[in-house]
Formats: structure tokens, sequence, C-alpha cells
């Protein structure tokens, strides 16, 4: 029986009806529903969603945006630049400009708050954590930038080498190398194939007026949602919201994400070679939708696969030599996403023995499914995982963000109720649709012949 | 722009206490309505003049937090969260988990630390993992850089020299289980033993499950503590070649002269925040938004403790195409910085940043208990924000000004550079 902690509402309690919302009264949105602490308001005027939930206890307020545009919603000759887009975002808008001494680091450094961004597949999401007496300066440099950015040419000529380096640094990274090839092979035709930060040439093509039809087809009310949290009271909150972002008009049509072709249905391998690499085995399975419930089932499968020291795959491989390190992950998406298992190869780089180990963990939960015992284990174990992860507000926006972005943020929310609702029968079930032979990926990471391991060139003594 | 900050509910934090335990000290503060609990934790172990006891260290923290057990099981099945870090002189420990479950946490946190099992199968593991970590590790050129830049800092006795990773692995691959046995035996002790704890839990409550099970927990003979000081080397630049790689790694590092509880320090992490430890900071904003250079670039201070000294570090990424420039407009910011110092604005502006930012570095269960145990160490209570105003209210320009030329030295700067230096050729 779970204890009442691992049930707790993410912040405050569900209670009033929405029409008897007294957290609207000074302002014009109204309440869509109320789920385990967090009430969702909408703006009549411009669809404009909004999510608070007050947290006493902490000694800050958290204001989020999460647009509803990624990689996923580039067209061709516009790869990167959702992300470069995120980059500019910081470098000025009309009242907010380091040409006017107001640039957004230097207004946000003045109260210490921390502010960052983040770009993926499916979102672009924006934070401020404030002290909460200065949340207005969030709401307004956001309102600010949503409406009247400023790309200035030399900005962005600076802030394209930056990301030029950051992207020289990710594909640097041997596992990121293995996971842009399996996503590649995986989405081979669909946009989630693409690298969020496009390639290098991609990133040299952008032109400044690619980003700004970019941010004016995606940067609007009806098409992103603001979550506040912290130490804050929801009346006040939404009343400084209502006045900054109300005038905000929406766009007259939505914009489609590019059409997407379906995934091949056929088993496919990569192979990788790269100096000084860790031997690596990547197995993808195309999966389901991270809003659904089977994505639920699929995160306890790939506890009982690898969740562990008790999991089976951890005393298939780890006790055995064959891995070091082996661990699961389900992409929770928009779209149907992928369901992986990665290994660290042991001294002896047995890639087969290794492969057929963890077909073969899939292929018997397939077909005999898992007990009652290691259900409880697994369970026990994500719902204990998911309460202790939500430690502060920036975690709790972060695990919201994902479900925002796979459209129903409800699904974070309800979490822990959730993962109870998983029966073993779910899990074979999901094991037996999604993780088929004929869909699967394989990805290998193998170290290139040895020229010497980071040899030290020289050392030569300064001036 | 205050409408919010006059209806704000006040915070329903309270204040820390400290609780005396048999082996140790407790520090505890209790956040209302929380259904979490949040350990951190660290006792002295002796900083062996030889690397390889360094590495038995790391081992035996890596077995001792590997339990088989049905505690081990428990903890599993709860989603519970309990580690082990081996640190320079000291093993600190932190955990994470419902509040319900402290009873369980405290009893594997004293199996861990007094009688963890040391299963031979589990050593053959955890040499495979460690070996496997370190390796991969090592294909990150910024970890490749700071620890090339430690061998250029310290002398190889000093717990902050990181030995090279073939002789951390030969090492590793030497060890016995009856190596990490009488490792365990000897240093696993209560030495300056001190936990904090911050979550949904009264501190006595807390207090009183841990004391429960480490009570009789006794310390031996006293840690020894070793070389403290930083090499006297003249500055060098050591290149890594690192194939396979699109960008490099740069970091700049110099040793400090001050100790633990030199009057300066709160000049000097004021200094540090103000050259480049915080996105809003000169590096950045020089090096990164202004010229596009570096994608990320920081400063860092790695403090010194009651018993080593520390360094201070630039570290920055920069593509093949402007490592030049990159480096240039990082030595020229250090240079202006030394020269000039700060002017009082930029510095009134970066104290106000810091006390803004001070309560938002304890939003989260695990700084808090964190930030419980530095104030622990350091002989301060934790939540009183206005005692931290104070302590860095008092560094004047002037101050900062000569604590920057004392300690940041670009002359005497080593710098290490990993990347790939023969496909750049």
């Amino acid at each position: 029986m779970p204890h009442a902690s691992r049930r707790a509402p993410i912040a405050g309690a569900d209670a009033a009806p929405p029409r008897d919302d007294a957290a609207c009264a000074h302002s014009h949105f109204h309440l869509v529903r109320r789920v385990r602490g967090i009430a969702e308001y909408r703006h009549p005027d411009n669809a404009l969603t909004v999510l608070i939930a007050p947290m006493p206890a902490v000694p800050a307020a958290l204001l989020m945006l999460t647009y509803g545009v990624g990689s996923r919603h580039e067209p061709d000759g516009r790869k990167g630049a959702s992300h470069l887009l995120e980059h500019m975002m910081f470098k000025g808008s009309a009242a907010f400009d380091e040409r006017d001494d107001t640039s957004i680091h230097e207004v946000f450094r003045a109260v210490g708050a921390q502010a960052n961004a983040t770009t993926w597949l499916d979102r672009t999401q924006y934070f401020d954590l404030v002290p909460t007496h200065t949340l207005e300066l969030a709401v307004a440099v956001e309102a600010d930038r949503m409406q009247r950015l400023r790309i200035d040419a030399d900005d962005l000529d600076a802030e394209r080498r930056v990301v030029l380096n950051e992207h020289d640094q990710r594909i640097g990274d041997p596992f990121e190398r293995l996971h842009q090839a399996v996503w590649r092979a995986a989405f081979a035709g669909h946009p989630y194939g693409n690298p969020v930060i496009g390639g290098r040439d991609d990133i040299l093509a952008l032109r400044r007026d690619d980003l700004l039809d970019h941010y004016r087809r995606h940067y609007r009310p009806d098409n992103v949602t603001i979550t506040v949290f912290g130490d804050i009271e929801p009346a006040l909150t939404l009343a400084l919201l209502d006045r900054y972002f109300a005038p905000v008009r929406a766009a007259d049509v939505a914009p489609e994400p590019p059409r997407a072709e379906r995934m091949p249905r056929t088993e496919t391998r990569v192979s990788i070679e790269r100096a000084q690499a860790t031997p690596s085995l990547l197995l993808a399975y195309p999966s389901a939708a991270g809003a659904s419930r089977d994505a639920d089932a699929l995160e306890l499968l790939g506890l009982a696969l690898a969740g562990g020291r008790r999991s089976r795959l951890h005393r298939a491989l780890t006790t055995t030599g064959v891995a070091s390190h082996v661990w699961s992950r389900t992409a929770r998406l928009r779209e149907a996403g992928l369901f992986e298992v990665q290994a660290v190869l042991g001294p002896d780089r047995a890639f087969d023995r290794c492969e057929r180990i963890v077909r073969d963990a899939i292929a018997a939960i397939r077909e005999h499914g898992i007990s009652q015992d290691e259900l409880e284990r697994v369970r026990g174990h994500a719902r204990g995982s998911l309460v202790t992860s939500r430690d502060g507000p920036v975690a709790i926006a972060m695990q919201l963000n994902e479900a925002i972005a796979a459209g129903d943020w409800t699904s974070c929310a309800e979490g822990v109720d959730r993962i109870e609702a998983v029966t073993a029968a779910d899990v074979q079930r999901v094991a037996r649709r999604y993780l088929a032979d004929d869909g699967l990926t394989v990805g290998c990471l193998r170290p290139a012949a040895r020229r010497g391991r980071h040899r030290r060139t020289d050392a030569i003594a300064q001036r | 722009m205050n409408a919010i900050a006059k209806i704000a509910p006040p915070s329903r934090r309270e204040r820390a206490i400290d609780i005396a335990l048999d082996c140790g000290r407790f520090r505890g503060l209790r956040v209302a309505d929380s259904p979490l609990i949040a350990l951190a934790g660290a006792f002295r172990v002796d900083a062996a003049d030889d690397p390889r006891e360094r590495v038995l260290q790391h081992v035996a923290v890596a077995l001792a937090a590997d339990g088989r057990g049905a505690i081990a099981d428990a903890l599993e099945r709860r989603g519970a969260a309990l580690s082990l870090d081996a640190e320079p002189g000291r093993i600190a420990f932190s955990a994470l988990a419902c509040a319900e479950d402290l009873p369980l946490v405290a009893e594997a946190l004293a199996e861990h630390l007094r009688e963890p099992a040391f299963d031979p199968r589990d050593l053959i593991e955890v040499r495979a993992r460690l070996a496997a970590e370190w390796r991969h590790g090592a294909s990150d050129l910024a970890t490749l850089a700071s620890e090339a830049l430690s061998r250029l800092l310290y002398p190889r006795r000093h717990p902050r020299h990181e030995a090279d990773l073939d002789e951390r692995i030969a090492w590793l691959e030497s060890l016995t289980v009856d190596d990490v046995r009488g490792f365990h035996r000897d240093r696993f002790r209560p030495h300056d033993f001190r936990i904090a704890a911050a979550g949904g839990v009264a501190p006595f409550d807390c207090a009183a499950q841990l004391e429960r099970h480490l009570s009789g927990w006794a310390p031996r003979a006293a840690p020894t503590m070793g070389d403290a000081d930083t090499l006297a080397n003249p500055a060098r630049t050591l290149r890594l070649d690192a194939p396979g790689h699109s960008s490099f790694a740069v970091v700049l590092g110099v040793g400090l002269s001050l100790r633990h509880d030199d009057p300066d320090l709160p000049a000097l992490w004021l200094a540090d925040r103000i050259l480049g430890a915080t996105y809003a900071s000169r590096l950045v904003a020089g090096v990164r938004e202004a010229l596009g250079l570096s994608y990320s670039i920081r400063s860092t201070l790695i403090e010194p403790d009651l018993h080593f000294a520390g360094h201070w570090q630039i570290a920055l990424s920069a593509s093949p195409d402007t490592l030049p420039a990159a480096i240039a407009a990082t030595r020229a910011e250090i240079v202006r910085f030394v020269e000039d110092g700060a002017s009082a604005h930029e510095l009134a502006a970066k104290r106000r940043e810091a006390v803004g930012a001070y309560p938002l570095g304890l939003t989260t269960l695990q700084a808090l208990s964190a930030a419980l145990l530095r104030g622990a160490d350091g002989g301060w209570m934790t939540d009183d924000v206005e005692d931290f105003a104070a302590r860095i209210g008092a560094v004047t320009p002037q101050r900062l000004r000569r604590v920057v030329a004392d300690q940041l030295r670009p002359d005497a700067l080593q710098i290490a550079i990993a990347g790939p230096w023969d496909a750049a050729r």
C-alpha cells in the first residue's frame, strides 16, 4: 500500500470547481481544470494557457514558457533554426537591449535571477527562477521578447559562432554520435531523425530572415504554455500575466509541422567508430506517443530490464562482465519516440553476446511477461524515483515541460497514479506491441584502431 | 513591480537546529509539507601520500555502497537514492528519499558505513564499472584537460592530483578484496563526522533515527593529512592530442595561497563571480556574448579546505578556427581584471546579484542539506541570508583588487589544452 507522501500532489490541493475559482477574480483568465495541485487557466482573447502551482515553502518564483516549436517544425533549409533562435532570444528585444543598458542578462543579474532555455524535438523552453518580489520583471521580459525580438546582424554572427562551437563540442561526445546515428536511422524521413542543433552547414546557412520568419510563425500566445510555481499568490499572478500577455494577438492560422514519413519497419543496423570511444551497444525500438498510457507501461518495462541491481539485464550483463553498465530510457515525445536499451561493453567487447542477451531478455518478457513481485518492485522503484525527482521547482518544471510538449501536462501531474495503474499484463502487452524485431535499430559504437591515447604532444614554456 | 511581493505568503521554512550525536554532529532543518528528506554528510579519512590509496578509497566507497542484501533491495524497491563519494581527504555521502523512508535510509547508511559485505564478486563488477567510467570520462575533453591541470598544479602526493588514467586503471586492477576490507576497517571511522538533513521530518526525529543506527561507531587514530600545498612550477602550456574530436577544451589554473579560514575568502568568492562563475560575468559577456568565441566558458574556485590548498581555474571550449583568439580574449579579460580590479559600482551590482541569488540556490532539499553541511563546516547557520549579506558586504573594491592581484597572477597560469591537435595541423 503506498504511503500518503508518494501520492501527494505537486502543490496544494485540488479544491474549488471551475466557476467558483477565486484566482480568476482580478483577470480575464478562466479556470480549465485543476489536477494534483496544478491549476490550468486559459485566456479567452488569445488562447494563452497558464499553469499555476503555489509552493509556499519555496523561497522563489519560477516562470517557464514552453513554446510548441522544436526541430520537428523546421522545414528543409531551416534545420537548427529553433535552437539558434533560442540563443538569439537572449540578445535583445524592444524593451530589453544591451544597447540601452537593459540587456536581459543585466536586468536579471541585478536581482540575482537565473534564466536559461533549452530546445528539443517538439518544444522550446525558457525558464526564469527569480526572487518572488521580482516576478513581474521576468514576466515583462518574456512578454516583450515574445512580441518584439530584435535580431542584429552582428549579434547573429557572434551567436552563430557560439552555436557552431556548441555543435563541435557535442559531436565530440561518442555517445552523442551513437545516439544521433541511431535516431537518424530509426527516423529516416522523419524530422525526429535530425539533430536538434542542426548540422554545421545548416547552422551556417541560416539567415536573419529565416529566424525572423520562424519566430513570427511560432512565438505566439496560442502556441505557448506559461507555468508559474513558487511562493506566489495565484490571483495576483494571473492579473500580472493578464496585464502583460492579453494584448499579444494570437495567429490567424496555426502553422502545421512539416509532414513526416512513416518509420521503416525493417531491422536496421548502424555502426560507428571513434578514437578512444567506450564500446557501447544501443538497441532502439519504435515506441508509443509520450503522453499515452502505453508509455507508462514501457517505463516499467525498462526498469524490469535495466533499472537497478535486481533488474534482468543487470544480472545477465554486469554480474557476468559482458557489460559494465546497462540502462534503458523511453523518449516521451509528441509522436511515437524510441524505447532504448544501452550497454557499455566489458573488456571483452562481446557485442554479439551482449546483443543476444538483451534481445533474449526482451523476448522473454514478450513471451512470459513479468511476475507480480517483479511488477511490485519496479512500480515501487518508479514511484519513489518519480517523487524524489521532484525536488524543487526547477526539477518539477522540467518534467512538466516535457509533458506539455508531449501534449498532456496532466500526465506529469498524475504520474504517480499512472504508475500505480500499470499491470503486469500491460507490461507484456506493450512488449509485444512495440518491442518487435522488425522495427529494431541496432547501433554499435566501436573504438577505432589505437593511435596512442591522449598523447601529450608537447609541453612548452609560456613566454 | 512590487505587487506580488506585497501579498506573497511568508516562507514556511523553520530554523536549522544543531544536535550532538554519539559519533558527531547533526544539523537539521524541517521544511513544512515536504514529502521528501535529503541528507548530506561527510567524515575525514587519511589523505594518503600514495596516490594508489586514493584509487583504493574510490573502490572502497563504490563497494560499500553496492550492497546485495535485504536493505539494498528495500531501498531499490522504494526508489530511494543513497550514494557515497570519495573526495580529497574525506568521504561524503548523500541521500534523497520519501520522508517516510528515513528509517530505511538511516539503516542502509549505517550498513554502508559500518559493516558492508564486501563480496568478492562485487569487486570484479565494481572494478569493471569504475574502469569504464574513467575511460569514458577521458573521452570528455574538459575532464581530460582538468585532470592534466591537476598534475601541473599539485604534487603527486596531494589529494587533488589526478594520476594518469593508465596508472589508475593498473592500480585498480591490482586491488584485492582484502585491500578494500583493510581500508574500510582503518579509515571508515567518524572523524569530524557531520550530517545534515532537510525536508519533511523534524530535526530531533531525524537525529534520533540516525543515532539509533550510528551509535557506538567509534573513531580510531586521527587521520594524517599529507602534503597540503600546490606546486610552484613555472607557467606551462600542456597540449593533449585527442583524435576524433572537433573542438578543444582549455583549462587555465593557478594555485591559491589562501587557507580555508582566510578573511579574504569572501572577496575571492565575489571576484570569481565577477570574472566568470555566473552567466552575467566578464568572461561570458566578453568572450562568449560579444565575440562569439566559446560556447561554454566559466571560472571556478576550487576552494581550500581545512587541510588542503585549492586553485582558481578558468575552463572554456573553442572550435579549431577560433582557439587562439578564444585563449587570447580570455587572457585579456584576466589581465584587465588583475590590473583594474572592479569599480565600486560593479562590486555593488555583483553583491546585489549574490544576495538575490542566495535563496534561489536553496530551492531544493538537496541544495539545502548540502548548504547546511557547508555551514556546519564553516561555523555559520545557512538559512540566514542576513549573515551571508554581511559576509560579502564587508568586501571593498580595494580589498577585492588586492586579492585578485595576489591570487590570479596571469604569469603563473598553468594551461592544459585537449583537442584534435594532429588533425588541426
